[in-house]
């Protein structure tokens, strides 16, 4: 039975697992248009993702989402601000899907002078030896988001900078030369006797550039993700480092007293790609999107982080360690 | 005493008078005659080692008198000078009998071994130390000229090799598992060139230590079964439960102690299972890229190859001597097929067994 579940999982990845924009050879290809429910708006980035098809796509420009399934799949649509929705694609009529915008909670702050720095959480980047993210053959549909927890003390708490560590191979160069495509050190020329004329240059950082979004939310009573903290989508490019710093303070995110999450959503889009073997399982390759967040272990060995899946569904990830996210913000 | 004695009987004798002490005097003579004592004394040697035999049995016949030797096969027995026997007897010697009229007093008495006795059995307890499947520091530990000459077994599936002796009843006391490790510090830079540049196409282990992460800590399960008499393929387990290895250190052999596990396979061979734990914490990455197609251009994408330690070096052998192994799916073992080829590959795993001969 375990060979037939990974033969499926191939087969599904063979015809459905490449790169999601590369998929315009198959025939039953579906067109969605996703729109704002009052102001008809198409709504750009929005997240699509089809479990029984183990695919998960965004909204382009226009709005416009292709999909590959069968009319009686249900496929679920997500956006932030709005709305979350489950729908079958043959009750989508015209094929058009509208969300309904959530009402914004405007909170007031007022500015005073007496500021104090306050850090959650360090990273020591030695200790992260471990990354998640990655699709597996137990696993192929990698989650879209992860959180995790933090304690706030402070009664007004305004986010200012995010330190998250990432997966990065440094100082590396592709080069087309005679022999082919050959990947050098940034440290050490090439030989002197490659011919390098007619040639183009990569560099692998370029590679593992990538662009994802940062959530915030409130803990619900239960200790899971609840209501959104940021009312503006904050997407930030991954720098070539394997620390990614952001700057959050644009934003104004004030942060109650209390337990509160920092969450890393996936962008799928053909910028963020990145192909993933397994050593032991040759003949499996699944798609992952960059950035593959850092795990810090941690001295308790139950910690662990949450994971969202593709149903929208928030739960506790059987890897154990904590995020190697780290906070600065301030109290006013 | 006995004077006390004659005056209750004769109250009013002279008892200094000559006569009577001539009486007195004769009387004394034939009594002390008619109870004299004889002393044996003798040493008992057996005859073929000269050594003093102890515990023998010594017994006056008529006197229904015995006694045994001691440790140095020294014996003493009383008795009256009467004519009589001396017996002396022990398990596994012929019963020696001789008139006490020819003993002497110190005699040494050898005893002759019974013909029944069985012949010396000599019982050699020399503790002998085999390692099966042997392997050197050099065969295990190489350096990655090329990325395709990675050579390592990480499996998802349990594998077994199978270990065989001519020894019987032996003990395991260690495994040997030669680990494929990427070097932990930086590798020396190749000899600068003229143009003081270094080269690029030498320092291929600095370019596979770039494109790798690697760990120096990983997680094994290992188990230790019998043979199964109708499949030939792992059996029943020799120790109940699985053996968890970490490996924390950063080195190409790595010994484990099993003597403590007091595990004694009952025929000439048996298997090593290694199981892999397919956890986040044994995980390692490698990074490469890949060609796709996007809006009729050429896009490179990362490619990330995952792997999960420890990988088991690989050494080349021949496939005559290469070890059985089998590989376990959905609680089946099955045999793995050999090459065909004169240079297979063994994995790096040995055995120390213990045995007495």
């Amino acid at each position: 039975m375990k060979i037939l579940k990974y033969l499926i999982f191939f087969c599904a990845f063979v015809s459905f697992g490449q790169i999601p924009t590369s998929r315009s050879q198959v025939i039953n290809r579906i067109t969605f248009l996703i729109t704002d429910s009052v102001t008809k708006k198409p709504i750009v980035g929005a997240l699509v993702s089809c479990k029984a098809r183990l695919t998960y796509t965004m909204a382009n420009k226009q709005g416009k989402v292709d999909l590959i399934a069968t009319k009686t799949d249900s496929i679920y649509i997500e956006m932030q601000n709005y709305y979350s929705k489950k729908i079958r694609i043959e009750d989508a009529q015209n094929r058009q899907i509208q969300l309904r915008k959530k009402k914004l909670k405007t909170s007031d702050y007022k500015k005073t002078n007496n500021i104090k720095k306050i850090k959650h959480s360090t990273i020591n980047i030695a200790n992260v030896k471990h990354y998640v993210g990655f699709p597996n053959p137990f696993n192929p549909l990698p989650y879209q988001q992860v959180a995790q927890l933090f304690q706030n003390t402070a009664e007004l708490y305004i986010l200012d900078k995010i330190t998250i560590a990432q997966l990065f191979f440094p100082n590396l160069k592709l080069v087309e030369s005679e022999e082919g495509w050959i990947i050098y050190n940034n440290a050490h020329a090439l030989d002197p006797s490659y011919n390098l004329s007619n040639t183009r240059e990569y560099s692998y950082n370029d590679l593992q550039s990538a662009i994802f979004r940062i959530r915030i939310y409130r803990a619900s009573d239960a200790g899971y993700p609840d209501e959104d903290l940021c009312n503006e989508e904050i997407n930030v490019t991954a720098e070539n480092s394997d620390k990614i710093v952001a700057n959050l303070s644009k934003y104004k995110i004030i942060v109650p007293k209390g337990d509160f999450f920092v969450a890393i959503q996936w962008l799928p889009n053909i910028d963020n790609a990145s192909q993933i073997t397994y050593k032991t399982f040759s003949t499996t390759k699944f798609t992952g999107f960059k950035p593959f967040v850092g795990i810090e272990p941690s001295k308790d060995k139950d910690t662990t982080f949450f994971v969202k899946d593709y149903s929208g569904n928030w739960q506790k990830s059987q890897d154990k360690g904590k995020l190697a996210i780290a906070l600065t913000g301030r109290t006013e | 005493m006995r004077s006390s004695i004659k005056n209750l009987i004769y109250p009013d004798t002279e008892w200094h008078s000559p006569k009577w002490l001539i009486v007195l005097l004769i009387f004394s003579i034939q009594f002390s005659n008619a109870y004299s004592q004889a002393v044996y004394k003798g040493k008992v040697i057996s005859e073929n080692e000269k050594k003093p035999l102890a515990l023998v049995t010594v017994k006056l016949q008529h006197q229904q008198r015995d006694t045994v030797t001691n440790e140095n096969g020294i014996f003493e027995i009383h008795g009256n000078e009467r004519a009589d026997t001396l017996i002396f007897s022990y398990i596994g010697y012929n019963t020696q009998k001789i008139a006490t009229v020819n003993f002497k007093s110190g005699q040494t008495v050898f005893l002759k071994e019974d013909n029944y006795t069985l012949g010396e059995v000599q019982i050699n307890v020399k503790k002998r130390n085999e390692i099966l499947s042997e392997f050197s520091y050099d065969q295990a530990n190489y350096s990655v000229k090329k990325e395709r000459q990675e050579l390592f077994v990480s499996s998802p599936l349990p594998i077994a090799k199978l270990f065989e002796t001519t020894a019987s009843d032996f003990k395991l006391e260690y495994i040997t598992l030669g680990r494929f490790v990427q070097k932990h510090t930086r590798p020396v830079s190749a000899p600068s060139l003229n143009n003081n540049r270094p080269t690029l196409i030498a320092i291929d282990d600095e370019r596979y230590f770039k494109l790798n992460k690697h760990l120096d800590s990983s997680a094994i399960n290992i188990y230790i079964a019998a043979v199964d008499p109708i499949t030939h393929g792992p059996g029943a387990l020799l120790y109940p439960q699985k053996i968890k290895i970490l490996l924390d250190s950063y080195q190409t052999l790595n010994q484990i102690d099993l003597r403590k596990l007091n595990i004694r396979p009952a025929g000439s061979s048996f298997f090593i299972v290694i199981e892999w734990l397919y956890e986040l914490q044994n995980q390692t990455y490698k990074i490469g890229h890949k060609m796709v197609v996007e809006n009729m251009q050429n896009v490179f994408i990362p490619q990330y190859t995952i792997g999960y330690e420890p990988f088991i070096a690989l050494y080349p052998q021949p496939a005559n001597k290469t070890s059985n192994r089998f590989i376990k799916q959905d609680g089946k073992w099955y045999a793995l097929d050999k090459p065909t080829d004169s240079f297979s590959r063994e994995i790096a795993l040995s055995v120390n067994i213990s045995y007495y001969k």
